[in-house]
């Protein structure tokens, strides 16, 4: 509680200051799906600042265009139409997809070099410098953002969050540009305390403790389920590292306690067939 | 969410060949350490080979990383920078396991004596074999993006896996190809031994197939790679591992080897014998590779 107060008053202070100098708080973006129209101003205006080129795409039954963050696409508006039972008819939802910006990220945890590391403002940051091009962060990603960029420079892209913007006291290019309000950049205790009022009136929440909790945070009147995000549970990567390593461990401590019973129980067979075979001759 | 296949045929391949090589390793010291000799042909011959296969797969791993950085060759050392990631701790692993193989190789070449110092090396590297084998696995398994790849038993199907295919190479050292490569390794058939191998392998064999089928069950339960199941068993993939991977390189060699060589135990042949015993580790390798290919390739879909 302590600290959400004065992470706030902190926030405060800054916004205050006129946001010349970053604070030190973990930042948040929070993105009310119920307020998204679909515009795509977000995705044209994170190609504007990233300086992307344009992609070359086809118009698909999905309408989600480009269908994929790519390396030149940090940021793709997912377009999801949901029936309800009627012939034609249903409703229409919107949802921005990009890096999450996890609070514990798995892309970094995997990482052999670094090269992604997670800040404590938030932004997940790529160092091309020290990247070998493994490509274990787009394998390893739960949300699949990270891509290599085969084509040009032979780097990963993903979303930075805007880190020089906000290293500048500026929003990230995207929530600057909405035009309803449905990105919203704050601190993310604040985020979450949103969410959480959100989900006190029945609305859907995601990315408080998805992988350990992620800095991009969403309200939606429709399960997320049906927009197509992936169902994680809280652990945070280097939990689920543990467990992982400790549930491989048990697995092969079990199957070696069964090899070594299957292993004395053959010895005991023989050695009593021997003494069988040898009472039948003394028998004889 | 689609994924773009990032990790191919390079990667398969080392990953086949990294399992491959400590189970050369595994097999070689095993077969020294209690055989006492009676196997030497085979510990020679996997020795020998052990490391320049590790190295070829280690080369093949460079070829598939994106940022070769050729103006900077120790660029590469920024692999060792994380502690926690696979991928850190398996190259410290492979490099290890690398360096203590060329050392047997060397030492089998110097005609060491049968020392404790033999056995100490023999079981440091056995550890860093093992190591390398099961790392190959639970690079996948913890790449938590890739659910299919989310079971705690791949390592250890990677690693039997890994042991089953060392210990046929190992065998191959009889084979007619394996005498003329290395002639002064594999004078004779060592029949008896070469009878040893083959059963310790079914039973791998017959380890493999349970821990195939519990890696399956596992990932049966998770809902996220359930689309991924279907296109292994039933979609495009099927053919390759319903028909490769299970029947060409599990079922086809246990069989093959049972009832194969009982045929011929009666007509008294041991030379169709060695043949059918050759057949079936050619068939394990083949089964091997194709078994990280599908895996790989399949978890990223
Ligand atoms: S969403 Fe993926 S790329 Fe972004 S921080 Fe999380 S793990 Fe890393
Ligand atoms: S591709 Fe680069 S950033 Fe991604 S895991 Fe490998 S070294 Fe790290
Ligand atoms: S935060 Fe910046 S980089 Fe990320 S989606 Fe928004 S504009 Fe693009």
């Amino acid at each position: 509680m302590y600290m959400r107060i004065s992470q706030k008053l902190r926030f405060a202070y800054a916004k205050w200051r006129g946001g010349d100098k970053m604070v030190r708080i973990p930042y948040a973006v929070l993105v009310d799906l119920r307020k998204c129209m679909g515009c795509r101003s977000c995705q044209v205006a994170c190609k504007r600042w990233m300086d992307l080129p344009a992609e070359k795409t086809e118009l698909n039954p999905e309408w989600t265009n480009p269908t994929d963050v790519g390396p030149n696409t940090y940021t793709v508006v997912k377009f999801v139409f949901k029936e309800n039972g009627k012939k034609d008819t249903g409703i229409w939802r919107f949802a921005k997809w990009q890096c999450m910006h996890c609070v514990d990220p798995t892309c970094a945890g995997v990482c052999p070099t670094t090269a992604l590391y997670k800040t404590e403002e938030g932004p997940v940051l790529y160092d091309e410098d020290k990247c070998i091009g493994c490509r274990y962060c787009v394998t390893a990603c739960p949300f699949n953002i990270p891509k290599f960029d085969w084509e040009k420079r032979k780097v990963i892209q993903k979303c930075t969050f805007c880190a020089d913007r906000l290293a500048d006291g500026k929003k990230p290019a995207c929530v600057e540009t909405c035009p309803t309000g449905a990105l919203s950049f704050t601190s993310r205790d604040e985020a979450i305390s949103k969410a959480n009022e959100a989900a006190s009136k029945g609305a859907y929440i995601y990315g408080k403790d998805e992988v350990g909790g992620l800095s991009w945070i969403y309200i939606s009147d429709v399960p997320f389920r049906d927009l197509g995000f992936p169902e994680y549970g809280s652990e945070p990567f280097s939990l689920f590292w543990r467990n992982e390593i400790s549930k491989f461990a048990a697995v092969g401590a079990i199957f070696s306690l069964v090899l070594a019973g299957l292993w004395l129980y053959k010895k005991r067979r023989t050695s009593l067939e021997k003494e069988e075979n040898s009472k039948k001759e003394v028998i004889k | 969410m689609s994924q773009t296949i990032e990790w191919s045929w390079y990667i398969a391949t080392y990953l086949f060949l990294g399992g491959l090589g400590a189970g050369t390793f595994i097999t070689s010291a095993v077969a020294d350490i209690k055989g006492k000799g009676k196997y030497e042909a085979f510990s020679r011959f996997g020795a020998h080979l052990s490391w320049p296969i590790l190295i070829v797969g280690t080369i093949l791993l460079l070829f598939d990383l994106g940022r070769p950085e050729l103006g900077d060759p120790l660029h590469i050392l920024n692999v060792f920078n994380n502690p926690i990631s696979m991928i850190t701790i398996g190259t410290i692993l492979l490099v290890g396991l690398i360096f203590i193989s060329m050392l047997t190789s060397f030492l089998w070449l110097a005609r060491w004596e049968r020392t404790w110092l033999r056995l100490v090396i023999y079981l440091v590297g056995l550890v860093l074999a093992i190591g390398v084998a099961v790392y190959t696995g639970l690079l996948l398994t913890l790449a938590r993006g890739s659910p299919f790849w989310g079971s705690p038993v791949l390592p250890w199907l990677f690693m039997v896996s890994g042991a089953s295919t060392g210990l046929a190479l190992v065998g191959l050292a009889n084979s007619p190809l394996g005498m003329r490569l290395f002639p002064r390794f594999s004078i004779k058939p060592e029949i008896e031994a070469l009878g040893t191998i083959k059963k310790v392998d079914d039973v791998l064999i017959t380890a493999e197939l349970i821990l195939m089928a519990l890696y399956l069950g596992t990932i049966s339960f998770i809902e996220m790679a359930r689309g991924e199941m279907i296109y292994l068993l039933v979609g495009q993939l099927s053919p390759i591992f319903w028909g490769v991977v299970i029947a060409i390189g599990l079922l086809i060699p246990l069989l093959l080897g049972k009832y194969g060589i009982q045929y011929f135990n009666r007509t008294n042949s041991t030379e169709k014998i060695l043949l059918i015993v050759m057949i079936t580790f050619f068939l394990v390798l083949i089964g091997g590779f194709f078994l990280r290919y599908v895996i790989v390739v399949v978890g990223q879909l």
